[in-house]
């Protein structure tokens, strides 16, 4: 079948041609729709619902909301688990699919599931699922900020809450409008509402209850609608307007009557522009701020969304109102440009060295262009498979790509060709007829086709044990093993068809073929090299060994790193705070946290959020921010080639003598996976699951205990639940009864007294703000004097039965006499799973293998503590997905090897053969760890995707030697003669997709740009690697052959 | 985030336990390449533990003062406790008249009306006996205000009442005294009673229970009515000195936090601060009694206390159970 192909291409080469041309443009048209983003995405398949409960306790939001939307959500298909979050005010379900849902499958399931439990909810309440988006949606965060002296038009200086309202009706909804932006996210600032707040001496003295006067607002601000008549011809719309405009007419309002006297809402309240009871604030550079965050939809470009965003703002600006300023503190654009300048950098580089290397060895302009012409157009195909298969470009899908190694294969067979040409040209004296021609490039390319396709499907194969990975590591890699993977296979069809196509079209005319001097010089050196090997073989086999040996070992000094870590040049850091902590006082913490850091001189901006956001799609509690550190360009720095990393110790180490804050350092867009996945990160978590929280945290207690005295455990520790403080108001229900209250009353009336109750809305145009009745601020923050709070009795007494009549003025008895304060802490959230409350225990294991301690930890468990019946335990961790990725690999790798081992005996028919070139791999990984170890790098996966790429090289570097080889001696029948010549000829090969390969990947190893850590081990690995594989398959791999085959003849002779 | 804080204010310690982590994951890659290398768990930086006594924090001066935290020095100090009624005011006893006429009979003239203010035996109106047939004077019995007038001339007074004649000069305030405060509330305290705008200062008579089997007693306090002309039956609010003491040692109470179940302060001791557990005794709205665990001449943290708590805390929070 491949001669009928390579027949084809020869025959039809302007066919082909001109297919090269329908590529073409199918990459640039698929260029246009390709995703670019800086890293890939790692966020599961999730939905987010959020249900916002003011006042809610984290106990009863779990009772209330969060059960019911978790049953309810039980049984969906495709469902991986849930988990879900009750605190203080909200309640977040998280509900994750199995890998390869269809998102908005998932969210009509979900949507339907949440409709049919309306009812089940309290009133008023509303889940809502989160923005659809994933970890990488955060691409855009501007700040709403006030010119210092700037007032509003009433001639007040602009405060937080006049900056939310320009944010919330002016700034948001034209952003809301940027094509891929799927939610514009507030925090900071304070939303504005109309405060209404009675005196309780007033109260009483008019005998009013708080739930009247909210009744009053309700029943008093209305427009209605009122139809219409007919008359004299024309059509006369009716209504009645009657909304409240105005603080004026909020006063104004009747709340009950006296005596025939009216009483307005100003006889016993004042009204107000008031500060909402807020659970998020924002600050930037020491200041309060208002902080807004574009969202991207799941799957759009962020290059383009957050470029749109940006041109969005300044449209925006001029509308501004006259000295509020609005300014981007974080676009996601510059990432990704400078990720994406340094893989064009790398890639245009490496292509350009290719060419170059192309054109010095093969001594002809023509074939080198028609071997480099295979790079752009296996681009081009990539891209477009890249768009079809929905893998985005990034770091580390385009990362992983090596022009040598594409090459590769047209390398071979364009030597060979013009080998052959230049041979025949020689022969006959002069240019060929084109039959003969046609034919002899047919022949050439044959003669080198088998080796050249099994070499790239070789490379291809090794990948395949990535596509096995899952979960982080696999949505991390999977994009890496693809492209590369169409890279390949595309430059596999490239060469099958196009090269020999192009070779027919284009090497016309005399071919030059000069085996330029440093061919001639390298063979020159190399026969005499090589018989000298072949006679001391022993050692020279004795001291590849060594090699082996030694890098096995010098491997395991090398340190190693899982998850590489992109470097998004921005810092993100959580400072965290004691639970309990109140916003304010976070916000005063995170002030003097903030101007500390702004005095760095690298630093450009820094800013903050704290607490929840509006739209809750990250529920952190009031004493937890997440920090984000905006750094100058390096040449704006005092010292502009400081490491990074030193940076961010020298902030660390100030950041640390500030009081009161403890610290975790990350990035933005890590940071943002590691809230979406947040799973258990320790190494070992076992869940207690169970009923009653006191038991739980009991239970967990008696584990950590038996942990901790177990061999190898190291941070050791309880998930933190408790530590929230609570005032209870517990109702005294005799005393309630007695003075003719019941609960409802009692609860309603603190509930409003506190925290507030809505009563409506004011409309300013589009703009609408809450009415609110809720005590003075005074009194509300009074604690102290809670107890002393009159709670206005019915009409009929301390005897009465009906609690439903009216307030007779004065009759009121205080809170304390009803109910009883309690102060005492309570849990500060409840975490839930799969439907059932949890407590997790984690630890880490240092010193001892994670197996044998899990084993153990088990054992012990299960022997020493007691779980109450309903209780049980789950173990998981980083352990579970180590054992799963080491099942899965310990399959998969064997495999792979069986069916590279497949391929080769396939392609030799011997299994002997197969085994000799297979003994280069080991060869070729000495060189790849040597070159780690010289530059002092530790072992990662980009480093193992290197090895990876290294045994499709050895493999084929091998192929072409030994396939020559073979072919040479089939001829000859003298294995000594056969085994050098054959050598001999195939150096130049050997050389050039060596060369190719490993100078593809200079770029890639001494770039320093963003994003380079990811690609500077592999290409060193590589690098390293080829130098050594090449070394050996020109030394070691003749001898083994005489070796092997040496035998042979002695056997059979 | 939504991560717990306890997993997360591991800081240090999970980065280097991620560190081993991955160390744990790359021996399963390994197994990608045929060479049989093993990769054990390799070098790995020794990770410093950051010794903290949890007990004890340390902020230097400097750093102390950009935070905003202050300090004062333990001492004597006064408590005034205070304890808020609510009630009404009403006439004293012996204010209010209703005066009818002696001698039924038609009325001759009237001589007041409604709002007058009239002196102890002023003319109020003049009635024809229908026993004598005389006319004679009917007189206000007390000073006060005509409140409420049922005669006109002419009318036949008959039995009923005439005229009501109040005097405010003196109101009595009742406060309501709840079962729960009724230990507090004594005799000669004083009260500030609040209308909203003025504050008076008057001083609790007599402690009655309330009529009608109502559960509260009230707290009377006479007040003089003449310059304020407050009506009867006026909402009040009172703030009730219950106690008022001089007390050898107390703290502001904003520089009380809650630890280990109880009440601390902060001493500061050079750049030292350490937590205090207080025995306390009575607390009004700004300073509280130290029983025990502070001596006088002590400097404790004031304002900003809860950024010692929460330095203290966060490193004990790695540490916890």
């Amino acid at each position: 079948m491949i001669e009928a192909i390579l027949r084809l291409s020869i025959e039809r080469r302007y066919l082909i041609l001109s297919l090269a041309l329908v590529l073409i443009g199918a990459g640039l048209w698929s260029y246009q729709r390709l995703p670019i983003d800086a890293v890939p995405d790692i966020t599961n398949v999730q939905v987010q619902i959020n249900t916002k409960a003011p006042g809610y306790s984290p106990l009863e939001a779990e009772q209330r909301i969060t059960y019911p939307v978790e049953t309810a959500l039980a049984g969906l298909p495709n469902l991986a688990y849930t988990r879900s979050l009750s605190r203080y005010g909200l309640s977040q379900v998280t509900v994750v699919f199995e890998e390869g849902t269809d998102i908005y499958f998932a969210r009509n399931l979900i949507d339907a599931r949440l409709g049919a439990i309306k009812s089940a909810l309290p009133p008023g309440l509303q889940p809502e699922m989160g923005p659809i988006a994933t970890g990488l949606g955060e691409i855009f965060m501007y700040t709403v900020e006030a010119l210092p002296g700037a007032t509003q038009p009433d001639g007040s200086p602009y405060d937080a809450t006049a900056l939310r309202e320009i944010q919330d009706w002016i700034i948001r909804p034209q952003l809301a409008l940027v094509p891929g932006v799927i939610e514009v996210n507030t925090i900071g600032g304070y939303d504005k509402q109309y405060h209404v707040t009675p005196d309780p001496r007033k109260m009483l003295a008019f005998g009013l209850s708080m739930a009247e006067v909210t009744d009053a607002l309700a029943r008093n601000n209305d427009n209605r609608g009122a139809g219409f008549v007919e008359s004299g011809g024309r059509r006369l719309l009716v209504r009645s307007p009657g909304q409240l405009q105005s603080i004026a007419d909020i006063e104004n309002v009747v709340v009950a009557n006296r005596d025939g006297a009216p009483v307005r809402i100003s006889d016993i309240a004042g009204v107000a522009i008031g500060k909402q009871l807020r659970t998020g604030a924002a600050t930037r550079d020491g200041r309060e701020t208002v902080l807004g965050t574009a969202m991207m939809l799941v799957g759009e470009n962020s290059r383009a969304v957050a470029r749109d965003v940006a041109a969005a703002l300044e449209k925006i600006k001029p509308s501004l109102p006259e000295g509020v300023r609005l300014e981007a503190v974080y676009d996601r654009t510059t990432l990704v440009d400078k990720a994406i300048a340094t893989v064009q950098k790398n890639l245009v580089e490496g292509a350009l060295l290719v060419i170059v290397v192309l054109f010095l060895l093969l001594g002809n302009f023509r074939a080198a262009l028609i071997t480099a012409a295979v790079i752009p157009l296996s681009m081009l195909a990539t891209i477009t498979g890249m768009v079809k298969t929905g893998v985005s470009a990034n770091l580390m899908s385009l990362g992983a790509l090596d022009f040598g190694l594409i090459v590769d294969g047209a390398v071979i067979i364009v030597e060979n060709a013009i080998r052959r040409l230049a041979e025949a040209q020689r022969r006959a004296g002069g240019t060929l007829p084109l039959e003969e021609r046609l034919e002899l490039v047919f022949h050439a390319t044959n003669e080198v086709i088998r080796p050249s396709l099994f070499g790239v499907l070789i490379i291809t194969v090794v990948y395949i044990p990535l596509f096995s990975l899952t979960g982080v590591e696999g949505r991390m890699f999977h994009p890496m093993a693809a492209t590369v993977v169409m890279a390949l296979l595309s430059a596999l069809v490239l060469s099958l068809t196009l090269v020999p196509a192009a070779v027919a079209v284009f090497l016309t005319g005399r071919v030059s073929e000069k085996e330029n001097r440093l061919i001639t010089a390298v063979k020159s050196v190399y026969r005499p090299l090589l018989l000298a090997a072949m006679k001391v073989r022993w050692l020279v086999l004795s001291a590849a060994m060594a090699l082996v040996i030694f890098c096995a070992w010098l491997a395991t000094t090398l340190g190693s790193e899982f998850i590489p870590q992109l470097n998004e040049g921005d810092i993100a850091l959580h400072a965290l705070r004691i639970p309990g902590t109140g916003l304010e006082q976070s916000v005063a913490m995170q002030e003097l946290l903030e101007k500390r850091i702004k005095e760095f001189p690298q630093v450009d901006k820094v800013f903050a959020k704290i607490g929840t956001p509006e739209v809750a799609t990250d529920p952190m509690p009031p004493n937890v921010a997440d920090n984000f550190v905006i750094l100058k360009p390096r040449d704006q720095w005092p010292e502009p080639d400081k490491p990074r990393q030193a940076l961010i110790d020298e902030i660390e180490a100030a950041v640390r003598e500030l009081p009161g804050n403890n610290y975790e350092f990350t990035q933005p867009i890590e940071m943002r996976f590691n809230e979406l996945i947040s799973g258990v990160r320790a190494d070992l978590g076992i869940k207690v699951f169970g009923d009653d929280l006191d038991q739980l945290v009991a239970s967990a207690g008696d584990i950590l205990t038996v942990l901790q005295t177990i061999d190898g455990a190291a941070d050791a520790r309880i998930e933190q639940v408790e530590g929230l403080p609570v005032l209870s108001v517990v109702p005294k229900r005799i005393q309630l009864a007695r003075y003719g209250l019941d609960l409802q009353t009692l609860q309603d009336l603190v509930a409003t007294a506190i925290g507030g109750e809505t009563a409506g809305l004011i409309y300013e145009g589009d703009r609408r703000f809450q009415l609110v009745v809720r005590l003075p601020e005074d009194i509300r923050r009074d604690l102290e004097r809670l107890g002393e709070l009159p709670v206005p009795l019915p009409e009929s007494g301390p005897s009465g039965s009906d609690p439903s009549g009216s307030y007779p003025s004065g009759n009121y008895v205080p809170l304390a006499e009803v109910a009883d304060l309690q102060m005492a802490p309570a849990p500060n959230r409840v975490s839930r799973e799969n439907g059932k409350r949890r407590v997790v225990v984690t630890a880490n294991v240092r010193g001892r293998d994670l197996g044998s301690f899990v084993d153990e930890a088990e054992a012990r468990i299960a022997e020493e503590v007691q779980l109450p019946p309903g209780y049980w335990l789950d173990y998981g961790g980083t352990f579970e997905q180590l054992e799963s990725a080491g099942r899965r690999l310990s399959l998969v790798v064997p495999v792979t090897l069986g069916v590279i081992l497949m391929l080769l005996v396939t392609a030799f028919g011997s299994l002997r053969d197969a085994l000799i070139i297979f003994t280069g791999v080991p060869l070729a990984l000495t060189g790849g760890v040597l070159a780690l170890w010289l530059r002092g790098m530790p072992l990662s996966i980009s480093a193992g995707v290197g090895f990876i790429a290294l045994s499709g090289v050895a493999v084929l570097n091998g192929l072409v030697m030994l396939s020559f080889i073979r072919e040479l001696r089939a001829e000859r029948r003298d294995l000594l003669s056969a085994i050098v010549d054959g050598a001999l000829i195939r150096v130049r090969p050997v050389l050039m997709t060596a060369l190719v390969a490993s100078l593809g990947f200079v770029p890639m190893a001494l770039n320093t740009g963003t994003g380079a850590e990811v690609q500077r081990p592999l290409a060193t690995v590589v690098i390293g690697g080829i130098i050594s594989s090449t070394l050996l398959t020109l030394f070691v791999l003749p001898l083994l052959y005489r070796m092997v085959h040496g035998r042979d003849r002695g056997t059979e002779t | 985030m939504n991560i717990d804080i306890g997993l997360m204010m591991k800081n240090r310690e999970q980065s280097e336990s991620r560190k081993v982590r991955r160390a744990h994951r790359w021996n399963l890659l390994a197994a990608l390449f045929c060479i049989a290398t093993v990769l054990p768990n390799s070098a790995r930086a020794s990770g410093e533990h950051r010794g903290h006594d949890e007990e004890r924090v340390q902020i230097d001066s400097a750093m102390a003062e950009k935070a905003g935290i202050e300090t004062a020095i333990a001492g004597p100090g006064e408590i005034r406790r205070t304890l808020t009624l609510y009630g009404k005011t009403a006439l004293a006893h012996g204010s209010l008249s209703h005066v009818h006429a002696r001698f039924p009979g038609p009325i001759v003239s009237v001589a007041v009306e409604i709002g007058d203010r009239v002196e102890k035996g002023q003319t109020l109106a003049r009635i024809e006996s229908n026993d004598s047939l005389q006319v004679y004077p009917l007189t206000a019995p007390i000073a006060g205000q005509v409140i409420d007038k049922q005669a006109s001339r002419g009318e036949y007074s008959g039995e009923r009442e005439l005229f009501t004649i109040a005097n405010f000069d003196r109101l009595w305030v009742e406060l309501r005294v709840f079962p729960g405060q009724q230990p507090e509330i004594a005799r000669g305290q004083k009260v500030t009673l609040s209308n909203g705008d003025r504050q008076l200062p008057a001083e609790i008579g007599n402690l009655v229970p309330a009529p009608g089997g109502q559960p509260f007693v009230l707290a009377r306090a006479a007040i003089d009515n003449r310059e304020l002309g407050w009506p009867a039956d006026l909402m009040l609010e009172g703030r009730v000195l219950v106690e008022k003491a001089a007390v050898p040692l107390v703290v502001e109470n904003r520089a009380l936090q809650s630890r280990h179940g109880g009440s601390v302060v902060f001493v500061q001791r050079g750049d030292h601060y350490e937590p205090r557990q207080l025995e306390l005794g009575r607390s009004d709205g700004r300073v509280t009694e130290v029983l025990g665990g502070l001596k006088a001449g002590e400097r404790y943290v004031t304002a900003n206390s809860y950024l010692i708590k929460a330095d203290m805390e966060k490193s004990g929070a790695s540490h916890a159970h």
